[in-house]
């Protein structure tokens, strides 16, 4: 037998099987032409077959990737050749020598003289190699060699299946997990290997080797490689359906399978099918150490197969222990092939403002499918995802201590010790959190600063904010420009002596206008969650940013920089700004009232009694309502603030201090966002729709009776002077024509009447509702309705 | 920007109350009586109060009050706002004393026309002041209805105040004489009626603290037979601080002047205000260690807002009639961590005994505020203290009383010599007349919002 070595003389790496293999079939070829030219066979001299080994020319293929060239099958190579002698010609000790020297090339996984691949095996097809050779001894072999050399070529098909499951394994994207098992099963190929190394030694040069010891010698390994084969074949098995279940139909939906492919989640193979490559769709990674652990499950009984998987498990384990040890010690995530249990959503910016929470629910997320046993219990797996996701973000603010390596010496990744270690490194990253937010953040500052801006706990701000801005506030949104109210924000929040003065955050405090009324804003959120409520974008009282006063746009926002971004995310500020919006209108309703009630104390002809009965009667009729109003408003107000936010608020820092996980503090913060949402009424449709009514009627009433207020003068100018009087215009209607004083006070006595009574209607429907969600939604309803009724 | 607030204290009551006053403010505020900021509880830098509303910071960061200290003699403001540790905080520029430093003698007229003769000079003052305020939201008179400076020269600027500032509220904190007492000034009547129109036609609202149901108060909670001024003035400075304590320590709501009197004077001419003060011993005891025993009480939510509802913790003396009722009526509870589960039980007790009767014509109810304490001041032993203010039809028997006392001297035209010589009263005793009738309208008025009797 030739080798035709392109690179012969080059000694290429000692692990190399090809080189084993190279040594092995020449000295072989040597013995056999001993043999041969022991035995006088003269019409034998035509060319026999000659198995034939080569190398494959250097490539870009890993080191380790098998290098011989797949030989020429026999078959094919020997159709013109002559049949060698049948060797059921030759005595019994010579075909056992025969048989042995074939063997010797089986068991290196070629073929030998007598000894063939079967019809139906290509050499050249991975598929076979996996599946294994079919080996076919010539027929004629002694009955008493058979049995041992089926056994050994058994063992030798097991070999050369396991050799291409190594380089399958091997392949780009195989991925770390199974790299590690390949790497210990070529150990064990490499222990059956310097086997037949010792087979052939003992067969050229020591005597007394008969094919039983042959056999005798193998068996041990044989076991091993057979119980690594069933192995080898589980996660084949497992690699298929997964390759099976990733193929997708033959789909028509071109731009969906587009959209996949733009995502390089799809590749399309030349059939037309988009084949998933999302790692799933084969086995490795967390699969294979699953499938190696339930293997090593059920042979727990079998102390051979048990010492062996737990080797092969233990060796497998260490590329996923290590990207474990990295994640919840340091936060990296080290996963070139992406098999780690955690997977980051790389794309997602962090600069950009308002991903945040995205960020945070989007950025790990788990690979549910390629679990590894023991990571399958999910509180398990949830204490490993926010033990690294904390530990990312301590690390991204540059916090806490993350440099140190804790002593990795978990066995495996079935370590019983994995469960406290795990444990305990994610108390560890939410402490690290945690001090990182309330200590170095100063979270608590942050939510009081909030609370002060949002909620208006102290509403000096808010009231200066009106006393510069009211001209502005009353004006149509549409006409207005955010720069000028953030610059008579600013001028409030930094006047000295101030409150906000002192506030170190009050820089973040952002004015900006919203293009719908917060009820509006309120309807369209309740209408979206709740299919049954009628539709809100068939409203037609919409109103939009031309008839809406920038009082009812404004809403503050909040600068919030990472990491309090996570707890004081967008989702919460959201909910921040319609309970401002919503609090500022009240604010704004009660300063209204508060104006007109200035009007009604400080002006002449509302303040001394009139000779007019029907004056006297119309302004005693608007005293009461504004009464009216304003006692409705400040019931509201009161329940709002000190009955809705400031126990919720007392509360929420009480959960604070006692919260241990900063995913348990930021469901805390929305779930008293939403109390007060829903205890300020403002989740429910019906209540939600009675109070902008009834919040209409009282901007209607302010603007009636500011806009009206001169009419006073008209009907009665006896408390004016003669100059005043003198200046007096009278009123025209449209045709230009004056409007007499009764027509006047009928007018406004129409007006102020039907504002009574809308006004007591809605009070009374609100009254109702309050009435029916007070028993049925929130008791903290009861307090307002008893005192409103 | 704070809504600013300018005082005047006239008279000799006026400036006794006022001086007590600022001292209650400057320990609540952390003022040192040199007038620096210097807190000796809270070292929190953060600003936590708006001191602005009351003080203003002079070049040297000093806080100077606004207010204006004015009396016809100079012995009272010597004796007390100048003498006192707090001599320094004062603007002197903002100090009038007359000259010559006869007084008033006790005649509204002689007030209100010396106050007339120098109004140049009061103008200015006030003028300066309110110029020094980005967003003045109003003026506090703090004064006596019954002497002759407090009465006649508060009068003068009420009209004045009116007149210039139209659109600004006036809030007065007056003194009416008592009624038990056989007062030494026997023109008293006359005194308060002609204030008393004033009041009714000028101001926005009027804080009724009457002299002789101040003294039973201070008496009962100091158990002392006769408490000095000292002591009363200290009760009426506690219930001033309270009543604007929602003004200088922000909260949710009431944090401006025309947002609590636009529920409390929902009738503009009707605008007389009642207080009740609880507890006060306690408060006393911190600023006065020499004060005397006192009974401890329990303070919870309801015991104050019942307290606050007992006529005889109201600082008016009259007799309430059955027809009685609240027009309004705010409560301003102070104190930190209160339940507002405790404030709507108290409520709801106090609805079902009715013990707080309102006027059938409005849907007015119980208005409460809750707000901060000071943060400067060491907690005193009691947890939550009160201070209701009263818009109540009694107020009435006050007017009644003061028209009796006033008809019983003026059918005789005693005593109106010292009245007739000044200008005011020149062309006759029109303006007495005038008065009485103006008054006996805000009678009348009070008395219309009251349920027919049965």
């Amino acid at each position: 037998m030739e080798v035709d070595d392109p690179r012969q003389g080059q000694g290429h790496d000692q692990g190399l099987s090809g080189i084993k293999t190279k040594k092995s079939t020449i000295t072989t070829t040597t013995t056999t032409q001993h043999i041969r030219s022991h035995s006088s066979h003269p019409q034998q001299e035509a060319p026999l077959y000659v198995p034939k080994v080569s190398l494959n020319p250097s490539t870009s293929l890993p080191l380790l990737a098998c290098r011989l060239m797949p030989q020429p099958k026999c078959s094919e190579v020997t159709r013109n050749t002559p049949r060698p002698r049948n060797i059921e010609t030759y005595a019994l000790d010579v075909q056992e020598v025969l048989v042995m020297e074939d063997l010797l090339n089986v068991l290196m996984g070629h073929e030998g003289v007598y000894i063939n691949y079967s019809d139906s095996y290509n050499p050249r097809l991975e598929l076979d190699r996996l599946k294994g050779p079919d080996y076919r001894t010539a027929r004629g072999l002694d009955p008493s060699f058979k049995d041992f050399t089926r056994a050994c070529i058994k063992i030798a098909s097991t070999y050369v299946s396991l050799s291409a499951f190594v380089d399958k394994m091997t392949r780009d994207r195989r991925g770390l997990v199974n790299g590690a098992l390949a790497a210990s099963i070529r150990k064990l190929l490499k222990e059956y290997v310097k086997l037949a190394q010792g087979l052939e030694y003992s067969l050229r040069f020591e005597s007394g080797l008969t094919l039983h010891k042959f056999h005798l010698k193998l068996m041990t390994i044989g076991g091993i490689l057979h119980e690594t084969h069933e192995l080898a074949k589980d996660i084949l098995r497992e690699d298929e359906v997964r390759f099976h279940n990733a193929t997708l139909e033959p789909s028509n939906d071109l731009d969906a399978l587009l959209a996949k492919f733009r995502e390089n989640s799809v590749e399309i193979d030349t059939r037309g099918y988009g084949i998933s490559l999302n790692g799933s769709s084969m086995c490795r990674g967390g699969i294979t150490l699953k499938v190696i652990a339930e293997r090593l499950n059920a042979h727990s009984g079998d102390p051979t197969a048990n010492q062996l998987l737990t080797r092969l498990l233990n060796d497998a384990s260490k590329p996923y222990l290590q990207m474990l040890s990295r994640w919840i010690y340091q936060g990296v995530i080290l996963d070139p092939y992406g098999e780690f249990c955690i997977q980051e959503n790389g794309d997602l910016a962090t600069g950009n403002e308002g991903a945040y929470d995205e960020y945070w629910e989007q950025r790990y997320s788990v690979r549910k499918d390629e679990l590894p046993l023991l990571l399958s219990q999910s509180n398990l797996l949830e204490k490993v995802l926010l033990a690294g996701k904390y530990l990312n973000i301590v690390r991204e603010c540059g916090g806490g201590d993350t440099s140190k390596d804790a002593a990795v010496n978990w066995e495996s990744i079935q370590d019983p010790a994995l469960v406290p270690s795990i444990a305990s490194a994610s108390d560890e990253s939410n402490r690290a959190l945690l001090s990182l937010l309330l200590s170095s953040h100063n979270l608590f500052d942050r939510l009081a600063s909030l609370k002060h801006y949002f909620f208006l706990d102290r509403a000096d701000y808010y009231i200066n904010f009106q006393d510069i801005a009211w001209t502005e506030l009353a004006r149509p949104a549409s006409q207005s420009s955010v720069t000028k109210l953030q610059y008579l924000l600013d001028l409030c929040l930094r006047q000295p002596g101030s409150i906000t003065s002192t506030d170190q955050y009050k820089d973040d405090v952002v004015a900006s206008l919203a293009p719908t009324t917060v009820w509006d804003y309120l309807l369209q959120i309740v209408c979206a969650t709740d299919p049954n409520e009628s539709g809100w974008e068939s409203d037609s009282r919409k109103m939009s940013m031309d008839d809406m006063p920038v009082s009812c746009a404004f809403q503050l926002d909040f600068k919030v920089p990472f990491p309090l971004s996570l707890v004081i995310s967008r989702r919460a500020l959201i909910r921040y700004q319609i309970l401002f919006r919503h609090l500022a209108e009240l604010k704004n309703l009660e300063r209204l009232l508060s104006i007109v009630w200035l009007e009604m104390a400080k002006s002449r002809h509302w303040r001394y009694p009139t000779s007019d009965e029907r004056l006297h009667k119309w302004k005693a009729f608007s005293n009461i309502l504004r009464i009216k109003m304003v006692e409705f408003v400040k019931q509201l107000l009161y329940h709002c603030t000190a009955e809705v936010i400031e126990p919720n608020w007392k509360r929420l820092q009480e959960k604070f201090k006692s919260a241990s996980n900063v995913d348990e503090l930021i469901a805390d913060h929305i779930t008293f966002l939403d109390t007060c949402l829903k205890e300020c009424m403002l989740t429910n449709e019906k209540l939600i729709r009675v109070q902008q009514k009834i919040f209409g009627y009282i901007r209607f009433f302010v603007n009636t009776i500011q806009a009206r207020s001169h009419f006073l003068e008209i009907v009665d100018p006896s408390h004016l002077s003669d100059f005043e009087r003198s200046r007096l215009q009278p009123v025209y209607d449209r045709n230009g024509a004056t409007i007499p004083n009764d027509t006047l006070v009928e007018r406004m006595n129409r007006l102020v009447k039907t504002t009574d009574t809308n006004f007591s209607h809605s009070c009374k429907v609100f009254k109702d509702a309050l009435e029916f969600f007070a028993a049925t939604e929130s008791t903290s309803l009861l307090a307002l309705s008893a005192r409103l009724s | 920007m704070p809504r600013e607030i300018i005082t005047i204290q006239a008279g000799q009551c006026g400036n006794q109350i006022g001086a007590r006053f600022w001292e209650q403010l400057c320990r609540e505020h952390g003022i040192s009586p040199d007038g620096t900021f210097s807190p000796t509880t809270n070292t929190s830098t953060n600003v936590v109060d708006r001191k602005e509303v009351f003080f203003y910071q002079a070049d040297d960061t000093r806080y100077v009050p606004r207010t204006l200290l004015l009396d016809l003699e100079p012995r009272v403001i010597n004796s007390t706002a100048l003498e006192s540790p707090y001599a320094r905080i004062y603007n002197p520029e903002n100090v009038y004393m007359s000259a010559d430093g006869s007084g008033a003698g006790n005649i509204f007229a002689c007030g209100y026309s010396a106050a007339a003769k120098m109004a140049d000079t009061l103008l200015d003052m006030l003028d300066r002041e309110a110029d020094g305020s980005d967003s003045l939201e109003g003026f506090m008179l703090l004064h006596s209805i019954a002497g002759g400076t407090g009465s006649g020269m508060g009068s003068f600027l009420l009209e004045q105040i009116h007149d210039r500032y139209p659109k600004k509220l006036i809030q007065t904190y007056s003194v009416f004489p008592s009624s038990s007492q056989v007062s030494d000034v026997v023109v008293q009547p006359y005194n308060s009626m002609l204030t008393l129109r004033r009041l009714a036609e000028y101001a926005d609202s009027v804080v009724v603290l009457d002299n002789g149901a101040l003294g039973n108060i201070t008496a009962e909670a100091l158990r002392v037979q006769s408490p000095t001024f000292d002591q009363t003035n200290q009760l009426v400075a506690s219930v001033m601080s309270a009543s604007t304590s929602t003004l200088r320590y922000p909260g949710y709501m009431h944090n401006d002047l025309a947002c609590i009197l636009a529920s409390l004077v929902p009738f503009p001419r009707l605008h007389f205000l009642s207080t009740a003060y609880t507890p006060f011993s306690a408060d006393v005891l911190d600023a006065n260690p020499s004060g005397g025993s006192f009974a401890v009480r329990k303070t919870t939510v309801l015991d104050i807002m019942r307290r606050l509802l007992q006529p005889k913790n109201r600082m008016v003396s009259g007799s309430v009639s059955r027809q009685s009722r609240y027009v309004a009526l705010l409560n301003i509870i102070q104190g930190e961590d209160i339940d507002p589960t405790d404030v709507h039980k108290a409520l709801l007790r106090i609805r079902e005994r009715n013990l707080a009767p309102f006027i059938p014509s409005t849907p007015a109810s119980l208005q409460i505020s809750l707000t901060r304490r000071s943060p400067y001041i060491p907690t005193s032993k009691s947890r939550v203290s009160g201070l209701s203010l009263a818009n109540h039809t009694s107020i009435t028997s006050v007017f009644k009383r003061t028209m009796d006392q006033f008809d019983k001297l003026y059918r005789r035209h005693a005593f109106l010599d010292q009245y007739r010589k000044e200008e005011m009263f020149s062309d006759g005793l029109g303006e007495f007349d005038e008065a009485r009738e103006v008054v006996n309208g805000v009678v009348e008025e009070y008395k219309a919002l009251e349920p027919l009797g049965e």
